[in-house]
């Protein structure tokens, strides 16, 4: 939580002989104010003004408390009082200042020190604040005028430059056309001006010259500017080296650029960039044609523009006996070789015949690097390159470094991190996709050897760092959920469970084995034991935003409403504190000169507040208060509360952002098993979809309620008239777009919650089920097209329309018979639906234990907005709403009318007899939905596998070997206990040290517990709305 | 050195895989803007030629007269990274930096039982000026060694040379 911004003491050494007793009482208001005591501030306050009533200050800090007591009112009228006499003390500024941004009206901040700066118009510290406050509001133009207003009163440079960078500010915010050919040439001419005139002073404002010069694609201006005298000034963000190097390859200047990387490599072999600038610049420089005969003299090599195959692999040869030379090995020569293969390969050529074998050329980084994690990231991209034929090769190269035999356990530390390094190598190469199911089981039952052999490697491990041996179990996990992916046998995914559960008991701190825990829980439909372990992770501020996405929208879909609220609150809290600090920021950055990081805030802060999943978040949040709500009344406080827009969209579709971090879950499944481009956009659609149709929902909501606190429930001009949907253009009255009559929002929602339907069905979005280990789980759009959710939604609102209007015509009408019966057929029909074809039928497997609860959470939000629509209803037939709208002309007639209030009632009934059957059924899950029945058939020791067939032989393992039981029992302490476990599982032996099916057990008991309760609370409800 | 590249917002998106370790803390975004605002030079990433991030170094200058320095703020590499002396060119990239804003010395506060990042700092040339009493809270509370290196301006090494007697947290500035 952020805290309350101190305020800003008054200078004590400024006091005046005749204030200095108004100084000291000032103080201590200000302490009252910081301890968060308003009640003595106000007094205090109090007593000075009438000593002293023109104290503006404390007029200020007296409407400050009164603020906070939550008197908005009397806040605002005393500010009025004190800004119409425009103070220009900072003191009384910064207290206004305070308020205004308590009451969220940066505006106000502006204009007051706008007036200020009307009668104090040379005052610096008015100007500054005043530059800041349209900082604040993203008012670039004023920000241009305040900043050179500023200049002319006191003329700095940073004021100038202040006003230069608002300039390009109104670029980056305008037609590209614009920029280029108007504001971007006056930004540069601005600046130009002051280096004729020799004013450059600081690196920030050569760095501010040099964005506008590559802005408008000036870079070989640019170029001069770096190479000239304007150049010694850039040495700390980014450096003349750095810049020359990326201008020459932009100009392609291949020479300079190969000779300027040469000379910065010659000091750092490792830099990456630099290594391939150089490859593309001499490739680039080959395609011309130019060549240069061979040499082998040093300094030759150092400084030659290379222009031939055979000149660059002596220049990588070069790196390599400089870095042997040097003494140390770093990886960037080696992949140095891989990346020229891989160009020249791109480039049509026959690289293998060019460059150099791309087995050897593999097997040379491993034989250094072999023995690092990083190696099989590093080599991950380059694998596409070896054909399939050469794959074998590839291992056999590796395994050949690793040195041993087939199925011997690694000797020492060093050996095993190679053997791991093959291994995921292979993995990547696709040698795990072939194998059978079986034969997977007998390689995670040889991968455990190999983990528990490797214990001992680990001396005096830290409970904060990953056991070296990890990725063994790790890769045990990806197997058996291979074998859930192909047999859906769901003791599979126990076995992932009890072997992750395992795992960080012994290795606390590896947080891939939690993000498949949590990935696991969630896919079984086990809510609250996802999100034990999802708090494990501790995912706090940006995180919410960048991995939210792997928990809340499942938790919530098990009907874990109050950890998912919490989740959401969590979520909502940082995205609203965030996005009014980092706006300070953005003013920090012009007072520091960090320019070129202001377009990066800007675009930073749009890109938060139009993230997917803080949309998503917040109307998930509202929803569950509102359609949880107990009562009618309490409905409709908490719509109130909610300052829900039901007129207009406020979305900006097309802007929304996806911030998912899909790179969470380290994977090393070959290529078509990772997470694609395509499954990002997939999942996102459907996200954005669903995110569509719960917006509208929850417009229609807020109108509903807007209608049950509306004077007249029918727009006064067209009372008995249909309202024309079709012209959605605002009338404006006297220049003001009068807001909406409630009943025309709704109506309007209505329909475009039909059309948003409609076209969601025909795009036909599909779920597919993905192989890949990072991706998504199902998104909640699927079951709730399946469920008709809206369907009821669209005929459920459609009634409350129809019965407003007939309630003003003369109180008959078919609404309830029309209408009514509709909604209740969906109803019965999505109710049975659930009962018979989910929860009859899928109790049966864990596999579908999700879908069966987010089918119960989906149909009872259906009973739940049932019952609110009920309760709605109700309250605008009600008899006591009529004598309170008595005022107005027309008279109710619906209550008078007896059929309708019967048809209401019977509605009603049918209404709670769904409800109840509903009730009946998710009770009649409590006795199947623990998990005792679900114990591993198939015990993961394959002591009998391999017996009849030719052993298996997998890369890096060798030969699969049968496992007896003599093996089991040489294995010692936790592996052991995890084995023996899965051994004895079926014969219910106590000795779990987690007990993986009493947490799934726990957690669905708990589950269904909360859908019930949600449920009885609606039943209520109905039975209390009856008229 | 492999190559840095100066952090940037986008980038605190995409750092799970760093900052879900256990010993690094992700602080509030407040925070982190405050030094992308303030000290964007001294706020660099390691990056991967596979594109991920590798680990970062955030750090900021401050203090007047002599006491003008650098200091590291955090100090991160991920677990796949590690052993590749990563570490270390972060720390010289903030060094030089120092070196550049003329500062008199590098300095950073370690927890007393993080004895893998003492060794280390110990190695790339830092001693421990002094010990500062509960410096993080926790349960229990725990010191910190406040360890630093000097800076070429120091000609005299006047900055290296250690306390005896440990500081409170409030009188550290």
């Amino acid at each position: 939580m952020a805290p309350k911004p101190k305020l800003p003491k008054p200078p004590s050494a400024k006091s005046h002989v005749d204030n200095s007793v108004g100084e000291r009482r000032l103080r201590q208001i200000y302490d009252w104010l910081d301890s968060g005591n308003s009640k003595n501030a106000l007094q205090e306050a109090g007593k000075v003004l009438k000593k002293q009533p023109n104290f503006l200050c404390v007029k200020v800090l007296k409407a400050l408390a009164l603020l906070r007591l939550g008197k908005e009112d009397e806040c605002h009228e005393l500010l009025e009082e004190v800004s119409r006499e425009v103070p220009i003390d900072d003191q009384t500024l910064q207290a206004m200042q305070i308020c205004y941004r308590e009451t969220q009206q940066p505006h106000k901040i502006c204009e007051m020190y706008d007036a200020a700066a009307k009668k104090d118009p040379t005052n610096e510290e008015i100007l500054t604040n005043l530059f800041m406050a349209h900082v604040r509001l993203g008012d670039y133009k004023q920000q241009q005028q305040t900043a050179l207003r500023l200049y002319k009163a006191k003329p700095k440079n940073p004021y100038y430059f202040w006003a230069v960078m608002s300039v390009v500010m109104q670029a980056y915010h305008s037609d590209e056309k614009i920029a280029r050919m108007v504001t971007l040439p006056l930004a540069e001419r601005m600046v130009q001006k002051f280096i004729d005139e020799g004013k450059i002073e600081a690196e920030q404002e050569v760095q501010l010259y040099i964005m506008i010069l590559e802005k408008q694609g000036k870079i070989q201006e640019a170029l001069n500017v770096v190479e000239g005298p304007l150049g010694d000034k850039l040495i700390s963000y980014v450096t003349v080296p750095q810049l020359k190097a990326k201008y020459y390859l932009t100009l392609k200047r291949w020479k300079d650029s190969i000779i300027i990387s040469k000379c910065f490599l010659r000091e750092n072999l490792d830099h990456w960039l630099l290594i391939k600038n150089y490859l593309t610049s001499a490739m680039s420089l080959m395609e011309e044609g130019e060549d240069l005969s061979s040499t082998d003299v040093e300094y030759v090599l150092w400084s030659r523009p290379d222009a031939s195959i055979p000149q660059i692999k002596e220049f990588l040869k070069l790196l390599m006996n400089e870095m042997k030379k040097k003494g140390k090995n770093v990886r960037g020569p080696y992949l140095a070789w891989l990346e020229f293969y891989k160009m020249v390969h791109e480039r049509g050529q026959d690289a293998d015949q060019l460059v150099g074998d791309i087995v050897e050329l593999f097997v040379q980084y491993f034989r250094c690097f072999g023995d690092r994690s990083c190696c099989p990231l590093d080599l991950k991209q380059y694998l596409p390159l070896v054909s399939v034929q050469c794959r074998g090769d590839l291992i056999k190269g590796v395994w050949q470094i690793v040195g041993l035999e087939d199925g011997e356990l690694p000797d020492t530390a060093y050996r095993m991190q190679q053997h791991i390094s093959t291994i995921l190598l292979s993995r990547h190469l696709g040698y795990h996709e072939n194998l059978s199911s079986t034969e997977k089981l007998q390689l995670t039952t040889c991968f455990l050897r190999y983990f528990q052999h490797g214990m001992r490697f680990n001396v005096d491990p830290l409970p904060t760092d990953f056991l070296s041996n990890d990725p063994y179990l790790l890769l045990m996990a990806h197997l058996l959920l291979d074998i859930w992916i192909e047999t859906q046998e769901s003791s599979r995914l126990l076995d992932v469970l009890l072997l992750l559960e395992h795992a960080l008991l012994m290795s606390p701190s590896n947080f891939h084995f939690k993000l498949l825990l949590v990935k696991c829980y969630n896919i079984l439909g086990a809510g609250v034991a996802a999100h034990n372990v999802y708090e494990t992770l501790d995912v706090k501020h940006m995180q919410l935003d960048s991995l939210g996405y792997v928990h809340c929208g499942a938790v919530q879909a098990t009907g874990q409403y109050s950890i998912a609220s919490n989740l959401y609150d969590v979520t909502l809290r940082f995205f609203t504190v965030n996005y009014k600090d980092s706006v300070d920021y953005l003013s920090f950055t012009y007072k520091f000169g960090s320019f070129m990081k202001i377009e990066e805030f800007v675009e930073f802060r749009e890109r938060l507040s139009s993230s997917m999943h803080y949309a998503l978040v917040t109307v998930e949040r509202m929803l569950i208060d509102i359609l949880h709500s107990t009562t009618h009344t309490q409905m409709l406080k908490v719509v109130s509360q909610m300052e829900i827009q039901s007129e207009k969209d406020r979305m900006d579709w097309k802007r929304m952002t996806d911030n998912r971090d899909m790179n969470a879950y380290v994977s090393w499944d070959p290529p078509e098993r990772q997470v694609s481009s395509d499954l990002i956009k997939e999942t996102r659609d459907a996200d954005t979809s669903f995110l569509r149709l719960r917006m509208l929902l929850l417009r229609a909501l807020g109108a509903v309620a807007e209608l049950c606190s509306s004077d007249s429930p029918v727009p006064p001009k067209e009372v008995n008239e249909s309202v024309d949907h079709s012209h959605g253009n605002e009338t404006t009255v006297n220049g003001k777009t009068p807001s909406q009559h409630p009943l025309s929002s709704l109506e309007k929602v209505i329909s475009e919650l039909k059309n948003t339907h409609k076209s969601v069905k025909e795009e036909g979005l599909k779920y597919n089920p993905s192989k890949a280990i990072g991706a998504p789980l199902r998104s909640r759009l699927f079951d709730y097209l399946e469920t008709n959710s809206v369907e009821l939604q669209l005929e459920l609102l459609s009634l409350i329309a129809a019965v407003v209007r007939e309630s003003f015509n003369d109180g008959k009408g078919n609404a309830f018979t029309d209408i009514g019966s509709k909604a209740i057929t969906i109803l019965r029909g999505s109710v049975h639906r659930a009962i018979k074809s989910v929860f009859e039928t899928k109790c049966a497997s864990l596999n579908t234990r999700r879908e069966l609860f987010e089918r119960a959470v989906n149909v009872v939000e259906m009973v739940c907005l049932a019952a609110l629509v009920c309760g709605v209803i109700n309250n605008i037939l009600e008899p006591s709403k009529q004598v309170a709208s008595k005022k107005g002309k027309k008279k109710q007639k619906g209550a008078d009318c007896p059929e309708t209030v019967e048809a209401l009632n019977k509605f009603m009934s049918e209404m709670q007899s769904i409800a109840t059957e509903l009730h009946l059924a998710l009770g009649n899950l409590r006795p199947n939905i623990s998990v005792d029945a679900f114990h591993s058939q198939m015990s993961l020791i394959a002591t009998e596998a391999g017996k009849d067939t030719p052993p298996c032989r997998v890369p890096a393992v060798g030969a699969l070997p049968a496992i007896g039981p003599d093996d089991i029992t040489a294995l010692s302490t936790d592996m052991a206990q995890l084995v023996l476990s899965y051994e004895n599982r079926k014969n219910k032996d106590k000795g779990f040290s987690v007990n993986v099916s009493a947490k799934l057990s726990e957690s669905y008991e708990d589950s269904l517990q909360e859908i019930i309760t949600v449920l009885q609370q609606k039943m209520t409800y109905l039975d209390s709305s009856k008229l | 050195m492999t190559t840095l590249r100066p952090f940037t917002c986008m980038d605190l998106l995409k750092f799970n895989n760093v900052n879900l370790d256990p010993l690094t803390e992700t602080f509030g975004l407040a925070f982190y803007m405050q030094y992308l605002a303030h000290w964007p030079e001294h706020f660099q990433v390691a990056e991967s030629p596979s594109g991920e991030i590798m680990g970062y170094i955030m750090g900021k200058a401050e203090g007047l007269g002599e006491n003008w320095h650098g200091h590291v703020t955090a100090l991160t590499v991920s677990p796949d990274y590690r052993r590749l002396g990563m570490a270390a060119t972060l720390m010289s990239w903030l060094e030089e930096t120092s070196e550049k804003k003329q500062a008199y010395f590098v300095d950073l506060f370690v927890r007393v039982s993080n004895k893998v990042a003492i060794q280390m700092y110990k190695q790339l040339g830092y001693i421990i000026y002094r010990t500062v009493l509960e410096y993080y809270s926790g349960d229990p509370d725990e010191d910190a060694y406040d360890m630093r290196k000097a800076c070429s301006r120091d000609v005299n090494r006047q900055s290296v040379i250690p306390l005896e007697h440990p500081v409170r947290p409030e009188d550290v500035d």
